[in-house]
């Protein structure tokens, strides 16, 4: 009687307990949500206020950006911007990472694989400003060097988003490298391939959705880096200038949807121009959900070919 | 009824804390002054009103809020001293009284490699509007210019506007001419200096407190911005930074006070600290 008592009251607690931390974990995932919605509600609630004082069309296609003066609101000029600076470094990032991924999954012995993965880590846990401060005191002198123009540039950001997004492209291709079934590996062997033919014939088309991940996460990270971009690319609010003489826009001074936003908002007053740079937000939001979307999608069907 | 009883207590109770808060407000307030205003001055205030809570015990909270919001919460009565970096309108100087409290100057600074000296007002305007784009235009080098600008509602960027941009017109109105976009965009004195520092081609302009040896002040002019060309009023970029009171509050000694210590040997070489200049010699 009395050992079903303590039996009883034990149950007691650890139901209780139980329950405690259930309504606690309960909370935290609330608390995410909740502050996702909050946040979100609140970025589109005061971009939507600009829209009361300008039309759409001359926000988003608008070429000029002078929010006090002149009144002018149009962040085409940065929309561009941060297109071209976000797949210029996807171009130099992409077959490096895939490279880099490749090496360390299929190539690589042990021992050099336990240097170059802390490495690559290592690279992601760096601050942007860091990156800012590299690029600024060296790559913008070395784009001076080559050619007589200010040296702050797209080609600058470009150069220093594609180290800053290798990280995440080379981890993630290198797992879903990893995770190609060692079946179609030796198949490919079997049928008296050389490793490179088994490597660009079968491996790294079964790890495509991977790869595309990778990609697409990389995209994500490089369109919404703000810091050290803003260090390098000289924030100048017009149109790059696509000419010959600048590398069709690479040498160019610009500005993009993200540098805008902390280049403004601290000398930004109550008013259009707050609304403004909430509405910028808003947009680098909507694409980031669409990124998102895309990559969510194919990391369920590398779980579904699983 | 035992309800009913309960809530006039706790209304009883709710009205003594009230009535206890605002006495303490009340007590707490003969011993504060406040001031609102221009950004630009916000540094130099908070330090004046460090030293002077600890001689005297005063109080002295600082706001930002922007020169013309300070003037409007003094004429409102919100804060009692307005910081403001621009001189009062005709209108505005009905009810207030401008105390001119130091002065601020630019400085107009160039690459080390450049070989310009001096630049008049009118070069200045042209290059900053987009009209000059060569240095060779101003007997330099064949190079084009690269402007370093401030961004839109930064009062540095308001002083350049005020004693640079305006072109008189046939009628002698004035009309502020605009900046060109194509400039490099900085949000900072220290980061338009390093921008100018980096870029040989540059021009850019800057606090005079923010220059050092690592870029080339230009004459403006024909007049340096030394120390005695700003106090003698001769260097054209300078605007005095003001404290603006309400007609008649001066007789009211905790502000007085307070002026007075701001205007005084120590108080003055706390704005030279500051990188501003004092406003008088």
């Amino acid at each position: 009687m009395n050992k079903y008592l303590t039996q009883k009251s034990n149950r007691f607690w650890t139901d209780f307990v139980n329950n405690l931390m259930a309504n606690i974990f309960f909370l935290s995932a609330f608390i995410a949500v909740v502050s996702l919605f909050l946040i979100t509600a609140y970025v589109f609630y005061n971009g939507a206020k600009l829209f009361t004082v300008i039309a759409m069309p001359d926000f988003l296609f608008g070429f000029d950006w002078e929010p006090v003066n002149q009144k002018l609101f149009g962040i085409l000029p940065m929309i561009v911007s941060s297109f071209y600076v976000t797949f210029g470094s996807l171009l130099i990032s992409i077959p490096l990472g895939i490279g880099c991924a490749i090496f360390l999954a299929e190539i690589a012995s042990q021992p050099v694989q336990r240097i170059v993965r802390p490495a690559v880590q290592l690279l992601a846990g760096i601050p942007s400003v860091v990156y800012g401060l590299f690029g600024l005191a060296l790559v913008v002198p070395l784009i001076q060097q080559f050619a007589d123009v200010a040296g702050l540039s797209i080609l600058a950001a470009i150069i220093i988003l594609s180290i800053m997004i290798l990280p995440t492209i080379i981890s993630i291709s290198e797992d879903s490298i990893r995770a190609v079934p060692k079946e179609v590996k030796e198949s490919s062997i079997a049928l008296g391939t050389t490793k490179w033919q088994t490597i660009f014939g079968a491996v790294l088309p079964a790890s495509t959705s991977g790869i595309i991940t990778a990609v697409v996460l990389a995209l994500g990270r490089a369109f919404g880096e703000a810091m050290a971009v803003k260090m390098v690319i000289g924030n100048t609010q017009t149109m790059p200038s696509f000419s010959p003489e600048s590398l069709f826009g690479l040498l160019s001074l610009a500005r993009t949807l993200t540098t805008n936003i902390i280049g403004d908002i601290e000398y930004a007053e109550a008013g259009p121009h707050q609304d403004a740079l909430f509405a910028t937000g808003a947009i680098l939001f909507i694409f980031i959900i669409v990124t998102n979307a895309i990559s969510y999608m194919f990391r369920r069907r590398i779980h579904e070919i699983r | 009824m035992n309800q009913f009883k309960s809530s006039i207590f706790k209304s009883f109770q709710l009205s003594v804390l009230i009535l206890l808060l605002s006495s303490l407000c009340s007590f707490a307030k003969d011993n504060v002054i406040t001031v609102a205003g221009s950004t630009t001055i916000l540094p130099v205030s908070e330090k004046w009103a460090k030293v002077f809570k600890n001689k005297t015990g005063v109080i002295v909270n600082v706001h930002g809020g922007g020169s013309t919001g300070g003037i409007k919460a003094t004429r409102l009565g919100t804060a009692d001293i307005g910081a403001s970096s621009r001189e009062l309108s005709e209108g505005e100087k009905k009810s207030l009284k401008e105390i001119v409290i130091g002065k601020d100057a630019l400085a107009v600074i160039v690459n080390k490699s450049n070989p310009i000296e001096s630049i008049t007002i009118d070069d200045l305007r042209k290059i900053f509007a987009g009209g000059i784009k060569n240095w060779k235009e101003l007997n330099g080098e064949d190079k084009p210019i690269q402007v370093v600008n401030r961004e839109s509602g930064s009062g540095t960027r308001d002083l350049f506007v005020d004693a640079v941009m305006k072109a008189e017109l046939a009628d002698k109105t004035q009309k502020i001419i605009p900046m060109a976009l194509t400039s490099i965009v900085n949000n900072s004195n220290a980061e338009v200096k390093e921008s100018v520092k980096l870029i040989p081609s540059s021009i850019g302009y800057v606090s005079v407190g923010f220059t050092d040896e690592t870029v080339k002040i230009l004459k403006v002019n024909s007049v340096s911005p030394t120390n005695e060309n700003i106090l003698s009023g001769d260097y054209p970029l300078v605007r005095n930074l003001y404290y603006l009171v309400k007609n008649g509050v001066t007789s009211n000694k905790k502000i007085s006070k307070f002026i007075s210590y701001i205007l005084s040997r120590e108080g003055q070489e706390l704005i030279l600290e500051e990188g501003f200049f004092p406003s008088t010699n």
